[in-house]
């Protein structure tokens, strides 16, 4: 989907919408002539398009652009200082409030936002340029849900890095309960279940998929696979209860395929032993929430990287 | 929550996407709603194996459950079911407002199309307007009148100049005597009873007084006193001086055919066709195309102004002319029977085609001067647009056109060809008829004139 270079298609319907565009991203306020915008429209189907692309979905592509958040973006990208404080008065509460809920404490949450903010400002710099993350915004999705997108990057990027660093006794004291570890799972003697299982598994829908693996694998909520799917919590139950009756009965299917008796399928499928005792562990095992940053983990990320 | 085998879950751990993950544009897009379907499928496969991408996603999710939609990415949104199941709806519902829009119309078509008959008031109040005519011996000269005039006086009972008056009855089929100059009118059975119903109505003011003051004024047509029973054995003889009530509201159209006592003052009769005392089923009063209308059908007068015009009256004057009134007696034209037609003799009657011309007369003496030619009437009856006259000298003439076009018939039967002057018609439907003549003879048709038989 991502080209280098705007195709020629691309620059026609450019032009052609350029007009209502520009209307449309009110950008000379913020110091953004009309060829500039055209600069960043080009730029954006060069990332977002491929180079053959029919007309009519060049032309909804564009027409579906936040491109009055674009200019704002990239006007304060550009250092225009209306368009920060525009910003500043838009966003920066609304920065800090999805920090807090994605890091469900206030000092992480501010640190994260601030964090972020400073990205956004553009205090790095690269070959003299003064580089802002909000130069990556493209117009696709509204400002403050890119801006929460973000953030949720950023937290998982830096959760992910400093995780190792913390102590389990540093968990423990912040009231982390563990489970104990799962048992290596039992080695499959019999291919052919797997095989039936990725059979079956790679039959399934992209949706389908995805639904069982955040509720199986994840363990999220209907509720959160619903608002990430923009559907109601009744329809993903349905789908997940009938995904999992129809998965056994498929996988039986193809293990008969494969020369299995139906028996056989089924007692392959039956839940082990230790299969029960895992699910009765992890029905009592409290559920952890997410670790929140701390103090602690932050001062050892400091404390390596002066190392 | 039913749960999956354990061997799903490895599987599904199994695999892992090793594609470049969707940069923050594209998951904001996704959750917004706002990604073309193809793009929204390839990160749904993206997310079904890389977890990272989904825990990025949930945390993302804003507070609340209102997540902006952009844009309708999704090809076929007007197709989706929570979309059609309205437009089902509403479709149901114009379907059914249409089908009613259009019975409407039709129900409303139907009845400003039937001819609604003017009710017995409005006839009596016609019948008042208009003067009870007697007969007039043919040396009174008649201005010619087209209208009835309104002052009725007391009808005689005898006329030097009498012939058989016909009048409809309420059914509009026998004819009785015409005007008095043709001859004296003898009253029948049913003369004698409508006579006395305008008697009665006469108590109402329908008609005047002259009209239903006296059972037989005047006798008309045949001095043979056997001929009157005959005169209208299946209907009901409109008496030559009595005014017969108009019909009512609810046969639609018809024929007003009255007949009017004979007075000085009036030389036209008014031949009314009512059917008030109906002997035969309504559809038989009715008029149409194919001679048998069913009740409610609008009246077809002639064959421009078939489907929507009233059907005309018919009348024949003092001097034997025939008229006929599309405006309920208020004007009257004279019909020439001379028209041209081009129906081929049947075996047992001669058709002579003649020549039509219409003419309005307002003098009588003109209107004799030229109808030198044509035949002298006594006898009309109409059904519709089917019109039977006959006169002197055993002429018959039949219209099918409410009389734009005329055809002379000539019974035969074994031979023999009817004689006499045609002194009375009866015609209850336009297939039925007996012709009465001035010579006793009787001739009955059951096929709309094509053949006779005698009596």
């Amino acid at each position: 989907m991502i080209s280098g270079k705007p195709s020629a298609a691309v620059q026609s319907v450019v032009n052609e919408l350029l007009f209502e565009l520009h209307a449309k991203s009110g950008c000379e306020k913020f110091g953004l002539t009309r060829d500039s915008l055209c600069v960043i429209l080009l730029e954006v189907g060069a990332k977002h398009l491929s180079s053959g692309g029919a007309e009519p979905g060049l032309r909804a592509f564009y027409l579906s652009l936040r491109v009055d958040e674009l200019a704002l973006a990239r006007a304060c990208a550009d250092g225009h200082n209306q368009a920060w404080e525009v910003f500043l008065t838009r966003y920066r509460e609304k920065l800090y409030l999805s920090a807090l809920r994605i890091a469900r404490e206030d000092s992480a949450a501010r640190e994260l936002a601030d964090t972020l903010y400073a990205d956004l400002y553009g205090t790095n710099t690269r070959d003299g340029q003064r580089v802002s993350k909000l130069a990556s915004y493209t117009g696709r999705g509204s400002l403050e849900g890119w801006l929460r997108t973000v953030l949720a990057q950023e937290y998982v990027n830096r959760y992910r890095r400093t995780k190792r660093l913390v102590s389990l006794e540093e968990e423990s004291e912040e009231g982390a309960q563990f489970s104990a570890p799962e048992p290596e799972p039992l080695p499959v003697t019999d291919n052919r279940l797997a095989q039936a299982t990725d059979e079956v598994l790679g039959a399934l829908s992209a949706e389908d998929r995805m639904v069982l693996s955040a509720y199986y694998l994840d363990g999220r909520t209907l509720a959160e696979i619903a608002r990430t799917l923009g559907v109601h919590e009744s329809t993903i139950s349905r789908k997940v209860d009938k995904l999992a009756k129809s998965l056994r009965k498929q996988i039986v299917a193809a293990l008969t395929r494969r020369g299995m008796s139906r028996r056989q399928a089924e007692e392959a499928l039956e839940v082990d032993v230790r299969d029960v005792q895992m699910d009765i562990r992890r029905s009592l095992t409290q559920e952890s929430p997410p670790v929140s940053f701390s103090k602690k983990r932050v001062e050892a990320e400091v404390r390596e990287g002066e190392g | 929550m039913t749960d999956v085998p354990k061997i799903v879950r490895e599987r599904l751990k199994a695999g892992v996407a090793t594609d470049t993950h969707p940069d923050a544009n594209v998951l904001t897009a996704f959750t917004e709603r706002s990604l073309p379907e193809s793009e929204r499928v390839f990160v749904l496969q993206h997310l079904a194996r890389c977890g990272q991408c989904r825990e990025i996603m949930s945390l993302a999710l804003p507070e609340d459950a209102s997540i902006p939609v952009l844009a309708p990415a999704r090809s076929g949104g007007w197709l989706a079911w929570p979309t059609l199941r309205w437009a089902f709806v509403a479709a149901g519902i114009i379907v059914i407002a249409s089908l009613g829009t259009v019975q409407y119309r039709r129900q409303e078509r139907a009845s400003s199309i039937a001819y609604k008959a003017p009710t017995p008031s409005f006839a009596v109040k016609e019948a008042e307007n208009k003067a009870i005519a007697t007969p007039v011996p043919p040396n009174v000269s008649n201005p010619g009148k087209q209208e009835v005039p309104k002052a009725p006086s007391k009808p005689t009972e005898t006329s030097p100049r009498v012939s058989p008056a016909t009048a409809r009855n309420s059914l509009g089929r026998t004819s009785i005597g015409g005007p008095l100059s043709h001859g004296p009118r003898v009253l029948n059975q049913f003369q004698q009873q409508n006579a006395n119903i305008q008697q009665q109505q006469n108590t109402n003011g329908f008609l005047p007084q002259s009209a239903a003051a006296a059972p037989p004024p005047v006798a008309f047509a045949r001095p043979d006193a056997n001929q009157q029973p005959q005169a209208a054995t299946s209907s009901k003889a409109i008496h030559g001086d009595v005014a017969r009530t108009a019909p009512t509201a609810q046969n639609g159209p018809a024929l007003t055919v009255q007949s009017e006592s004979v007075t000085q003052q009036t030389s036209t009769y008014e031949i009314a066709q009512n059917n008030v005392e109906r002997a035969k089923p309504a559809d038989d009063l009715h008029l149409s195309a194919s001679r048998k209308v069913p009740a409610g059908s609008p009246v077809q007068f002639d064959t421009l102004a078939r489907k929507a015009v009233p059907a005309p009256r018919w009348t024949i004057n003092s001097s034997g002319a025939l008229q006929r009134s599309y405006d309920q007696g208020n004007t009257w034209q004279d019909v020439d029977v001379n028209v041209a037609a081009g129906v081929p003799a049947p075996e047992s009657s001669l058709l002579v085609p003649v020549e039509k011309s219409r003419a309005e007369a307002k003098d009588v003496d003109v209107t004799l001067a030229k109808k030198s030619a044509s035949p002298v009437f006594r006898a009309v009856a109409a059904n519709g647009s089917d019109v039977w006259a006959g006169g002197s000298s055993g002429m018959l003439y039949h219209s099918v056109d409410s009389g734009i076009h005329w055809t002379r018939i000539v019974p035969s039967f074994s031979g023999a060809t009817l004689t006499g002057e045609v002194i009375a018609l009866d015609f209850p439907d336009p297939q039925h008829g007996k012709v009465t003549t001035s010579t006793s003879e009787v001739w009955i048709t059951s096929d709309s004139g094509q053949t006779w038989q005698k009596q």
